[in-house]
């Protein structure tokens, strides 16, 4: 990781900013996922302990943390668990689909395998791709990565593996 | 939460439930990355052994939603292979030999290693930097 980028996270989780995912059910923090404070509340704040949909979203967030395979998809893929929305913006969405109503978590990549979540939604109040609600969810991702790191920019890649260590990539690893 | 004997609260009963589903979801995927590699197996020829439409088959490879136990069985016997179930303590997880030191930024930094030094026994001490050497 770029030396910056470490000391801004370090920074940031000083301050509260930001919060490093530790998933109920241990495991090894071979992708780690750094969330923003507001999404952190969302997922683990009082609001959400009685709530199985969060229950289901920590797994999913585990599973990515863990380091298990996760399937990635660049292209039309509709069902893959990580997706980039726009290879310019560089915002990618972490899929908790089931149960419904399925979550979408939003965020960058501070660098390979090492993921800043910004904000989250519930899928239903995005309505259908492309819609106004999909960009007003981008737009607060990149703004809040702004506040957090405003020098530096999100680690890019050419190929879903340069982004994610064991994933398998839709679009291209299996015929 | 697994050390007491209260009942599970709905919220972890729903962590427990998808962490089972993605734990069998990576399972099939593992072997679908080595039989691709090693035998060129396509989502078509899934689809074809199991009388589905590939249309399915890719929804299926693409998350665990709506998966049964059910589901593992027929994926991976269409890819020549059952599954076997296993057991592991919740202790035990967690505990890997890889470890993405990312994950430390979060973690306060430790405070430097010192040593208290009196000149007599009667002064105050004086607290001395150690180098990282010697605190090792």
């Amino acid at each position: 990781m770029r030396d910056e980028m470490g000391r801004e996270i370090r920074r940031q989780c000083e301050e509260g900013e930001l919060v490093l995912v530790e998933p109920t059910i241990p495991c090894s923090q071979i992708r780690p996922i750094y969330m923003a404070r507001k999404a952190y509340a969302r997922v683990f704040g009082p609001s959400a302990e009685e709530s199985a949909r969060m229950g289901f979203l920590e797994a999913d967030l585990r599973r990515f943390i863990s380091g298990d395979k996760i399937t990635v998809a660049r292209g039309r893929e509709k069902t893959c668990v990580l997706k980039p929305l726009s290879n310019v913006s560089e915002v990618w969405e972490l899929r908790s689909r089931d149960p419904d109503p399925a979550i979408r978590v939003f965020g960058r990549f501070a660098d390979k395998d090492v993921f800043i979540a910004t904000n989250l939604e519930y899928r239903n109040l995005l309505f259908e791709i492309r819609s106004r609600f999909w960009a007003v969810q981008m737009g607060r991702c990149q703004t809040i990565w702004k506040r957090l790191f405003p020098y530096l920019e999100p680690h890019r890649g050419e190929t879903s593996h340069d982004y994610v260590s064991n994933a398998v990539d839709l679009d291209h690893d299996v015929p | 939460m697994f050390h007491s004997a209260e009942p599970f609260t709905a919220r972890q009963i729903a962590m427990i439930e998808g962490t089972a589903q993605n734990v069998a979801h990576s399972a099939v995927l593992d072997l679908l990355e080595k039989l691709v590699r090693e035998k060129n197996i396509t989502r078509a020829f899934i689809a074809r052994r199991l009388g589905r439409d590939p249309a399915q088959i890719t929804r299926w490879l693409g998350s665990p939603g709506n998966w049964t136990l059910q589901t593992l069985g027929l994926l991976m016997a269409a890819m020549g292979h059952l599954p076997t179930i296993g057991a592991q303590s919740v202790e035990s997880l967690g505990r890997s030999n890889y470890y993405n030191e990312s994950a430390d930024l979060a973690r306060k930094s430790p405070p430097k290693p010192t040593i208290e030094v009196k000149s007599d026994p009667s002064s105050k001490p004086t607290t001395i930097d150690l180098p990282k050497r010697l605190a090792a």
